[in-house]
């Protein structure tokens, strides 16, 4: 279609001149709406009360949505790859919107499936082409600190909860002006959520096609001023070569950096989902905690911002650390921290929130590090569509660590007369999970040169991109 | 092909730079500050 002609490759390659300071916002415009994943739990309750169902059917919704994102992350990545950045996010912000719509049109009918379908399933795919669309561009217009560039797209995806938490609180106050976000009690109409859904699709796709726009991929051979890429090749473990998305992942050097994330984010993922409740059971005596609800929920809020700090601040410092060594503390500094926070955490509220924070920190840095590390594994050829599949391990996680500390929490008694000391064999365990990540990510060694594509390969889809 | 990448390349892209870096740069202003906010309860705020 002529129309759409502008989200082809070749109308994507920058002219002379064009301030590669332009990407990164066009970046952070994908992954600050799509991280608005993370803040469903703000309507949840009203969900419940409108579709008259459980907590669990609700839930369904960000399952379906979560697990969307690792398929269509693994499955369009080489797409992705193929018909540049802009078009993949333009695909994202439409499957985005469109599920927020469908999802406010099963809202306002009493439709759950719809919601289901809406949101879970086509938003679900926008997240996770949206999450991947615009990583291989930025570290290719990056190429000096890769680290950094991904650090601040991917801090987007941490800073969307964060900002669409109190912004739909605030519609729905709006639309309901029954509804008192500060009183726990109160619950939005389902009206309000579904003029709150009709909202965001729209208000997203707007913020979207800001990255839509902005986005453009550098001309085939390209290098920032005074960038000299061979004090690349000089760092160890940093390759000029390129690797197919195919050939990865019949790399070990894919599957121990798999090891690496899922054990980084299953120990993460059991603290996250756990926040709140945990802060008081760390606290409680005599069937009392000392930690207000309200400070166990302002304690949600701080990791939230550990966790988005730590994405751009632990991928930045990357760069100069280098990507392995980076790693070998987010897993083996984090096991001394797990360790930390099972024998000393209940003894002041400052060392539990102290440790958690940091820990959370870690967390979000695997999630930003990780497209660097396999750029200097793997070359940045089909950076993007590795990055992809590499996702999965995210998928695996999220199942993976709510199961470990809910099931040990489970064996120990009943949720609000748990202490300190019933979690300390979940937390032993993370350390365990996490030390088979520290072996995994220590053997991680150079790509045999038998996985590299020939120049031939590359340089057909450079010119491919530049027709 | 080396290009210098600044702002200063082109007269119209200082414009467009401060403008996309304000339209994601104030929503997550905002969300700092709500959730900063959110969090003094911890410190006894």
């Amino acid at each position: 279609m002529a129309a759409l002609s502008f989200l082809d490759r070749e109308h994507t390659v920058a002219s002379p001149g064009y301030s590669r300071w332009l990407i990164p916002p066009a970046a952070l415009a994908i992954h600050l709406c799509i991280g608005q994943a993370y803040a469903t739990s703000v309507y949840k309750n009203a969900l419940v009360e409108h579709f008259d169902t459980s907590l669990t059917a609700v839930g369904i919704v960000f399952s379906i949505a979560i697990v969307m994102l690792g398929v269509s992350a693994a499955i369009m990545g080489t797409w992705v790859e193929r018909v540049g950045p802009r078009a993949a996010m333009f695909t994202a912000a439409c499957f985005w919107a469109a599920g927020f719509l469908i999802g406010a049109l099963g809202i306002a009918t009493g439709q759950l499936w719809l919601v289901y379908l809406g949101y879970g399933f086509i938003g679900g795919i926008g997240l996770g082409i949206g999450y991947i669309s615009p990583v291989s561009t930025l570290i290719k217009w990056f190429p000096d600190r890769p680290g950094l560039a991904t650090g601040m797209a991917i801090m987007g995806f941490g800073g969307g909860a964060l900002v669409a938490s109190p912004l739909s609180r605030q519609l729905m106050s709006f639309y309901d002006p029954a509804y008192d976000s500060s009183v726990a009690s109160s619950v939005a109409s389902g009206d309000a959520v579904a003029k709150l859904f009709l909202t965001l699709g729209i208000g997203y796709f707007l913020v979207m096609m800001l990255g839509v726009f902005n986005v453009k991929v550098p001309p085939p051979g390209w290098r920032p001023a005074g960038f000299d890429p061979t004090k690349l090749k000089a760092k160890p473990l940093v390759t000029t070569a390129n690797v197919s998305a195919a050939n990865a992942i019949r790399t070990p050097q894919f599957w121990l950096l798999w090891t690496a994330l899922f054990c980084n984010v299953t120990a993460g993922i059991g603290i996250l989902e756990q926040a709140s409740p945990m802060i008081q059971d760390f606290f409680r005596e005599g069937g009392t905690s000392s930690v207000a609800t309200t400070a166990a929920t302002a304690f949600v809020g701080l990791l939230s911002i550990f966790n988005m700090a730590g994405r751009f601040a632990w991928s930045s410092t990357s760069d100069f650390l280098g990507r392995k060594p980076t790693y070998v503390m987010y897993l083996g500094v984090g096991m001394v921290l797990y360790f930390l926070l099972a024998v000393a955490g209940h003894t002041s509220t400052a060392v539990f929130v102290l440790l958690a924070a940091v820990i959370i920190s870690f967390y979000g840095g695997g999630f930003a590090t990780v497209p660097a590390y396999l750029r200097d594994l793997f070359g940045t050829y089909q950076v993007g569509a590795i990055h992809g599949r590499l996702l999965t391990a995210w998928s695996a996680a999220g199942i993976a660590g709510p199961l470990i500390i809910n099931g040990f929490l489970d064996a120990r008694g009943e949720p609000g007369e748990l202490v300190a000391a019933d979690y300390r064999p979940a937390l032993f365990t993370m350390i365990g999970v996490l030390a088979v990540g520290f072996v995994a990510n220590l053997l991680v060694r150079p790509v045999a040169t038998r996985f590299h594509e020939s120049a031939d390969t590359t340089d057909a889809f450079a010119e491919a991109g530049r027709k | 092909m080396t290009e210098p990448s600044a702002p200063a390349g082109r007269p119209n892209q200082s414009v467009r730079l401060v403008v996309s870096w304000l339209i994601v740069g104030i929503p997550l202003v905002y969300a700092l500050y709500q959730t900063i906010k959110s969090i003094l309860p911890l410190f006894g705020g």
